[in-house]
């Protein structure tokens, strides 16, 4: 695969805990990335190093031509500048704060070159539905709001990747379904690389282009998103939320 | 099929709800009525004998308002120098690893455990006349720190401190650093980090550590009296006038326990919302 102009390139290792995780991937925009793996295979410390929430140890993290992460080249961009947004599992909203105000705060965090704009902040609330409960604080939001909330969010803070951290993971399947609504349009709608680190097969499917399979932090599998969960389907005892069983 | 019969027969809201949650062992009963009794029994002893009708001469004495009144603003400005200083000393804490965070630690639940006494020998020997730094303030100042009352505020902060800043630590670790690593994806500086997300997310704990540091303070005994004294009016605490009326006007130091027990019971109750429902649910 040729990578286009904004792709984000990750070529590294990273020490986390007992895993070692070694891995090589690009993501181009339009062309969103499913990380699948069982529980504990690395996922989610690939998000942390891509979002520079952690540092790599060896190798090569670059979106476009910007290199974020490069430790031979003593390079490090840190998580507030590298205009990455993640969703996380467990939304992490500002609970004493409204709705608004927490796509404010994100907003906000753009203002070396912007000014809060209202309308910016209006159409989200409209996209996400959101609107009715804009003046309410976030902590008394049900799951399906929350998580909605949280990718309007990541989206006000005009990010040029975004990556998903298990978004549907905490939900309910009438919440889930909400979001996924709302995450089909972001992802379709959104101009950089995005990564979806999930367990669920079909939500891979339905996102993402390209997949890989993570397990013990190596890549098993990589490639097409249905041959890669035609593999995982025909590897034997896996189960459907792309555990191994057992 | 009997035994299904008579349950249900019984049945009704309050024994189903019960049969739902399921039941303690008897001795577990037991033993923890004997504990709660340990707890109580107590404070209903200082009760059985106070003088209710004589109650607010006693708290009106000039010797009991002078207490009041020192121990009112020594607490205070212990507690707000202790949320001054312990905040950011819990925000360190918390990011902190190896050796030298583990040291602080220690450091800091040190007076927690030491006895209140020898912390007032510790503070004597540093900031007394002959002291580490007390010797240089006397020569450069003429000022000696001990059997003052900045010596009471002093000795308040060095047993009071350590509850604020672990209240304090304990809330960053374990509600603060998720929400500041979602902060700082959506590329928020790190003061702005500090000042809207990491310090309101912990707003409740800071509270809480607040009150018990201010009710440690207002209690402290020991350290005081060793290294600020006991003179009437000017370093003599409530929990110290308590203490020496005990022999000579029992009454009397009833009376400053039953206000002191008022004062605690107002302060907790005021703030119980902190601790439970707001504290989980906020974040």
């Amino acid at each position: 695969m040729i990578p286009s102009e904004n792709s984000l390139s990750a070529t590294f290792q990273m020490q986390r805990g007992s895993l070692f995780l070694g891995v090589n991937f690009t993501v181009a925009p339009g062309k969103p990335l499913a990380v699948l793996g069982p529980n504990g295979s690395g996922k989610s410390s690939l998000l942390h190093a891509l979002s520079g929430l952690v540092a790599i140890r060896a190798g090569r993290i670059a979106l476009a031509s910007t290199t974020l992460d490069a430790p031979s080249e003593r390079c490090f961009v840190p998580p507030a500048q590298r205009r990455t947004s993640m969703v996380f599992q467990d939304y992490r909203l500002f609970g004493w704060l409204t709705v608004r105000a927490n796509l404010e705060f994100a907003v906000r965090t753009q203002t070396r070159t912007t000014t809060v704009d209202a309308t910016d902040i209006a159409e989200l609330l409209t996209r996400f539905e959101l609107d009715q409960i804009a003046e309410q604080r976030a902590s008394v939001l049900s799951g399906g709001q929350s998580q909605r909330l949280a990718i309007a969010r990541a989206l006000a803070a005009r990010p040029e990747m975004l990556l998903l951290d298990e978004p549907f993971s905490a939900l309910d399947r009438v919440a889930g379904s909400s979001v996924r609504a709302a995450l089909g349009e972001t992802i379709s709608d959104f101009q950089g690389p995005v990564v979806l680190v999930t367990h669920d097969l079909a939500d891979a499917q339905r996102f993402c282009d390209q997949a890989i399979l993570l397990d013990r932090g190596r890549i098993q599998m990589a490639g097409p998103v249905d041959e890669v969960v035609k593999g995982i389907e025909s590897a034997g005892p896996l189960e459907r939320d792309g555990t191994p069983a057992g | 099929m009997a035994g299904e019969h008579l349950m249900s027969a019984q049945r009704n809201e309050r024994t189903a709800a019960k049969l739902a949650t399921g039941a303690r062992p008897v001795f577990v009963k037991i033993l923890a009525a004997i504990g709660l009794l340990f707890l109580v029994a107590p404070i209903l002893g200082i009760l059985s004998r106070v003088h209710w009708l004589s109650l607010w001469s006693q708290l009106a004495d000039p010797a009991v308002r002078d207490a009041l009144i020192l121990s009112a603003w020594t607490s205070a400005a212990t507690t707000i120098i202790a949320v001054v200083v312990g905040v950011p000393l819990a925000l360190l804490l918390a990011r902190g690893h190896g050796w030298t965070a583990g040291f602080a630690r220690a450091f800091v639940v040190l007076p927690l455990v030491l006895p209140p006494v020898v912390s007032g020998v510790a503070l004597l020997a540093l900031l007394g006349r002959t002291g580490l730094i007390g010797s240089r303030i006397d020569t450069w100042f003429g000022f000696t720190i001990p059997f003052t009352q900045v010596a009471v505020v002093v000795a308040q902060l060095f047993v009071a401190l350590p509850f604020l800043v672990i209240t304090v630590e304990g809330a960053l670790r374990t509600k603060g650093r998720h929400l500041e690593q979602a902060a700082r994806t959506l590329g928020a500086s790190e003061s702005r980090i500090m000042w809207s997300v990491t310090i309101p997310a912990v707003r409740t704990a800071i509270i809480a550590g607040a009150a018990l540091c201010w009710a440690r303070a207002l209690g402290e005994f020991g350290a005081t009296v060793t290294f600020a004294g006991s003179f009437p009016g000017v370093t003599q605490t409530l929990p110290i006038e308590v203490y020496y009326s005990l022999v000579t006007q029992p009454d009397r130091a009833i009376a400053i326990s039953v206000l002191m027990i008022a004062i605690c019971v107002v302060v907790l109750v005021s703030l119980r919302r902190s601790w439970s429902g707001r504290f989980l649910r906020d974040t």
